[in-house]
């Protein structure tokens, strides 16, 4: 690590990631306090209330950590995270060679794998904040507005802390692309349709029988915080599988970058 | 004394393209080393090597004592500016010397002494750098490499772009690191600027090194324009080293190789009214180093 590459790197974020954790923690805020408020879903769960009784605490579900689950999965959780991920990974190698900065710096004493541990390290603190904010928006909005349900405050920010896993990943693929690139646009688009194609395919691939098993590829398929968020169900397996979705991807990135010529710029 | 800078045998290539074949080329204590060639010759990728930036495909690497690839540290000693310098467009001009100069783990000791020089006040300092002109954003391309005072700077085509006043104010700035026993390795194409800076050449065409000297000794081996007006319009004229270019009348005009001592005793014994040698620029040498490309 690099105290002031570090610096650097937080000063350049300076404005964005605040922006985007208010983003997504105003989404989470927002989300529960809609459910709290809305006529439609008050009804319908008096009436679910009348209908069952108690039989929806009896197997366990619980319509607000269902809503706040959905919201972990939502394309504005994912645009928002996956904007920061996937900028940090662009810009850490790809983006800096074409801009020319990335030859000034590395003509200073500091190693590859120092500059790539410490954008690394923006990346996860990044992707956990940003992830954390959408868990505590709802835990707020909680407080605030009453819904009818239960959010388990350690558990929502459980769930956050694998949704920041999620968002790693996504960085991850950001930056084994963009180690293997010397051009900040084509670097981006081939990362964005690679997300979007993996997006798509988790939800698209199961609908056949034959393409059911590759859904297994996108590692959307990996992060479901229903069960931990209903009855605090913890799936360790979709946390390695995740772990290991980011680990890889960065481990090339990394080995890339080391032996790499920058010739770009 | 060792050498602060060496490539041996360096060979690179990019894809079929080769970049460099096998060139030597070292920078030594103290001196002022000018690196010329036209675009694409491969000044680039040699300075891009010597900074660890690139690996060399065949040949040593040997910078401060130590490979620039391999031991980052030895970059702490080193200061570089690239043909066209990557700078922080949101950062204030300040502070992105400030932070080039913790990258060097090195106080910026000779920062004021650079921008006086270079004319480069506070009030341009407090501005971002994404405001600046291509003139300002060269010279403080040229700041964040000296500022620290390396050993050895690396400084691909630092003339570009900047005024007279300045040129003048950065060509002081590097006799001056140069007489404090710095070194000095940078590519230009103004070659007035290399004349009046550089202690020795090293001439590059198609990732070879085609010429090494002095500014003289690379101008003794171009040839020489000898213009005489014989008094005697019909006279033979055979000078040594010479060959006959055009002659009208007694007015003969002739290009000279080698040693000027013969040419001078055969001059003498000629009735002749007047002569003119021509001094060789080192326009004429790059052109006449260069003329093959031209014409291929």
């Amino acid at each position: 690590m690099n105290g002031p590459l570090i610096a650097r790197l937080v000063r350049e974020q300076r404005v964005r990631l605040p922006l985007e954790i208010l983003l997504i923690g105003a989404w989470g805020f927002l989300l529960v306090a809609v459910f709290a408020t809305s006529d439609v879903f008050t009804k319908q769960l008096e009436a679910q209330a009348k209908q069952f009784g108690g039989l929806l605490d009896l197997i366990g579900l619980d319509p607000l950590a269902q809503w706040a689950s959905i919201g972990f999965q939502h394309p504005i959780f994912l645009l928002g995270g996956g904007l920061f991920a996937v900028g940090v990974g662009i810009r850490a190698i790809a983006g800096e060679l074409e801009a020319g900065s990335l030859a000034l710096a590395l003509s200073r004493p500091i190693a590859r794998r120092t500059w790539f541990l410490s954008h690394l390290l923006v990346l996860v603190v990044g992707c956990l904040i940003i992830s954390e904010a959408y868990a505590l928006g709802c835990l707020l909005a909680t407080a605030f507005t009453s819904p009818m349900g239960h959010l388990e405050a350690s558990w929502m920010l459980l769930a956050g802390a694998q949704g920041g896993l999620l968002l790693l990943a996504l960085g991850g693929i950001a930056f084994v692309i963009s180690a293997f690139s010397s051009e900040r646009g084509r670097a981006l688009s081939w990362t964005v349709g690679i997300v979007v194609i993996l997006y798509a395919g988790n939800f698209l691939l199961p609908l056949w029988g034959p393409t059911k098993e590759l859904a297994k590829i996108s590692p959307f398929g990996w992060f479901n915080p229903a069960p931990l968020l209903q009855r605090g169900d913890v799936a360790w397996g979709d946390w390695v599988v995740l772990a290991l979705y980011a680990a890889i991807p960065l481990a090339v990135a990394a080995w890339q970058f080391a032996r790499r010529d920058l010739a770009g710029g | 004394m060792s050498e602060v800078a060496q490539l041996r045998g360096v060979s690179k290539r990019f894809g079929d393209f080769t970049a460099l074949d096998a060139i030597d080329l070292t920078v030594s204590p103290g001196e002022i080393r000018g690196f010329l060639g036209p675009n694409g010759a491969g000044k680039t990728t040699a300075m891009r090597i010597l900074v660890g930036l690139l690996q060399a495909d065949a040949g040593t690497v040997e910078v401060l004592g130590g490979n620039p690839r391999r031991d980052h540290q030895v970059r702490a000693d080193l200061g570089f500016l690239p043909s066209d310098p990557g700078l922080y467009g949101r950062m204030r001009g300040a502070e992105l010397l400030d932070h080039f100069a913790a990258l060097s783990q090195r106080e910026p000791v000779l920062r004021e002494r650079a921008c006086a020089l270079l004319r480069m006040d506070d009030a341009d300092l407090a501005r971002p750098v994404r405001t600046y002109s291509k003139g300002m954003r060269q010279k403080i391309g040229v700041l964040q490499a000296v500022q620290h005072d390396p050993t050895l700077l690396i400084l691909d085509e630092p003339g570009e772009g900047l005024d007279p006043l300045v040129l003048a104010g950065l060509v002081e700035l590097l006799r001056d690191r140069r007489d404090a026993g710095r070194s000095i390795l940078f590519s230009s194409h103004v070659l007035a600027e290399v004349a009046a800076l550089c202690d020795r050449v090293t001439m590059i065409r198609n990732g070879r090194i085609i010429g090494e000297g002095t500014i003289a000794e690379l101008s003794d081996q171009q040839a020489r324009t000898v213009i005489v007006q014989l008094a005697d319009a019909s006279a033979t004229v055979d000078l040594p080293g010479c060959t006959l270019v055009d002659r009208t009348g007694g007015r003969v005009t002739l290009t000279h190789h080698g040693e000027v001592r013969p040419l001078l005793a055969a001059l003498a014994a000629l009735d002749v009214r007047d002569v003119r040698i021509e001094e060789v620029s080192l326009d004429t040498v790059f052109m006449d180093y260069y003329r093959d490309e031209a014409t291929a």
